[in-house]
């Protein structure tokens, strides 16, 4: 029985990505026939060739997604850890919530003056900072967790046994501090990854990620096209999440 | 030797030490006694260099140590709740001090196999902190404190949380470590039996202030101490 449900359990998760694969790898694919009568790697290779932005909109993506990572997990990392230990900690705290208040277009928008102002719009360095407003204050609320778990305890004690600033760092607070980095930088990879506000109006069309992209060839009803990219757009996650598997779960960080 | 000459600490307004002087002498142990909220932690904390005093003076062998960081201190804390590296195993924890002086590797495993063997520890040595009892963790932080050879041990009412039975062995290897490794102490507790076991010499931390006694004796004649008490106490039982 609890083979059955686990089976049910995988084919609903399953599913949708298989159609979405079939959709991205199939040819021809007419009522009544259950599967596409051709279906290959090839044709899915062949519909991103074929389209001139579809590997430059990859590779924006990419690019956004791990400078955002990178950027927000390291700066955050630092910013969180003077929030923890700041008296106004509270009034800090409230104020990386703010942009999540409202959504992703309407901060878009309400910021997009400043951008202009500033010559980001439509520049991928603009799209870039726009995505930062997303991530970046994420990665502070993450690491709060962190800092408020007895970690300022163990810096003092190590110290106090003779360690230096950079022999606390590298002995105690690093590889303390590791997995939840690493499942930061994810976090972080896949809030710019799907994000498509911030994008769409700071961008103004000049900027083309892999969402912007996807988008548009629905609007065209470009079925085909739509279910490639998009399966370019589910695969990070789903590569972290067997990643995950590995360097979070493992039974030393448990 | 270990030198406070009137030091004083308030958080806001409120004073926590007024006027502390004391001198611990070389392989001495004060046993400081004091209710909770007496400012037994604050003194042990400033004497660490985990805490800035307000006003006063802490000298090592004569020398000022208040603008001596943390670091540099060799006045090693150890909190009622141990604080171990969880990311490092039993012996990882222990080696820590020696390790960041940069002692050679043999030395290092011949110094903890030994250590591991006095803490009675030895078959934990490759355990996470994660799976020990309160007793072994705070062995553990003992023996990780002591290896290195401190200038002083500050000890805040180390076995306070563990059960009697515990409490008592903890007591004993306690006095077995401190004799060995030839350590000072200042030992504060909340426990009178505790403080007369392993003082040398003593002190009651009263309101921010410290009052010392040289001798057991003169520690139980005093009636603010609560030895009196204790006596009394037992002597119906007799």
């Amino acid at each position: 029985m609890k083979r059955v449900i686990l089976v049910l359990l995988l084919g609903v998760v399953a599913m949708p990505i298989l159609y979405l694969g079939l959709l991205a790898m199939g040819r021809s694919w007419f009522f009544p026939e259950i599967i596409p009568s051709e279906v290959s790697v090839s044709i899915l290779v062949e519909r991103v060739r074929s389209e001139a932005g579809f590997v430059s909109a990859l590779g924006t993506s990419m690019s956004l997604a791990l400078g955002i990572a990178l950027f927000s997990s390291f700066f955050g990392f630092i910013v969180s850890k003077e929030f923890a230990l700041s008296t106004r900690k509270r009034w800090w705290l409230i104020s990386v919530y703010l942009p999540y208040l409202i959504s992703p277009v309407i901060l878009a928008i309400l910021m997009s003056r400043l951008f202009i102002f500033f010559g980001l719009s439509g520049a991928y360095f603009g799209v870039f900072w726009g995505h930062v407003l997303m991530a970046f204050p994420f990665s502070i609320i993450y690491f709060q967790s962190f800092w408020a778990g007895g970690i300022f305890d163990q810096m003092r004690t190590a110290a106090n046994l003779g360690a230096s600033s950079v022999q606390v760092y590298q002995d105690i607070v690093i590889p303390t501090a590791w997995p939840f980095v690493l499942a930061c930088f994810f976090q972080c990879f896949l809030i710019s990854w799907f994000e498509y506000g911030f994008t769409y109006v700071i961008g103004l069309g000049k900027v083309e990620s892999l969402t912007i992209l996807t988008y548009k060839y629905l609007i065209e009803a470009n079925t085909n096209q739509a279910a490639a990219a998009s399966l370019f757009l589910i695969a990070p996650p789903l590569m972290f999440l067997w990643l995950n598997k590995f360097v979070l779960f493992t039974e030393k960080n448990q | 030797m270990l030198r406070l000459s009137s030091i004083r600490k308030a958080f806001g307004d409120v004073p926590v030490l007024r006027d502390i002087s004391l001198e611990l002498p070389p392989m001495h142990t004060m046993s400081i006694l004091g209710k909770s909220g007496g400012g037994k932690t604050t003194l042990l904390k400033i004497i660490a260099g985990l805490l800035t005093p307000d006003d006063g003076q802490i000298f090592w062998n004569g020398l000022p140590q208040n603008e001596v960081p943390l670091s540099d201190r060799g006045m090693v804390y150890i909190y009622q709740e141990p604080i171990l590296f969880d990311h490092m195993t039993v012996f990882e924890n222990i080696a820590y001090g020696l390790r960041i002086r940069k002692m050679d590797r043999t030395e290092i495993q011949e110094k903890v196999v030994q250590m591991l063997d006095d803490l009675g520890l030895s078959s934990h040595a490759q355990k996470r902190p994660s799976e020990l009892s309160g007793g072994q963790r705070q062995r553990v932080s003992f023996g990780r404190a002591v290896i290195f050879g401190p200038k002083v041990l500050l000890l805040d009412e180390p076995f306070g949380n563990l059960d009697p039975m515990t409490r008592e062995r903890m007591q004993e290897l306690y006095r077995q470590i401190v004799q060995k490794y030839q350590m000072a102490a200042i030992f504060v507790t909340h426990d009178v039996k505790e403080a007369l076991l392993l003082g040398d010499d003593f002190g009651l931390l009263e309101y921010g202030e410290l009052s010392y006694y040289p001798t057991k004796e003169a520690f139980s004649k005093d009636p603010r101490t609560g030895v009196a008490r204790e006596q009394e106490f037992w002597q119906q039982f007799k």
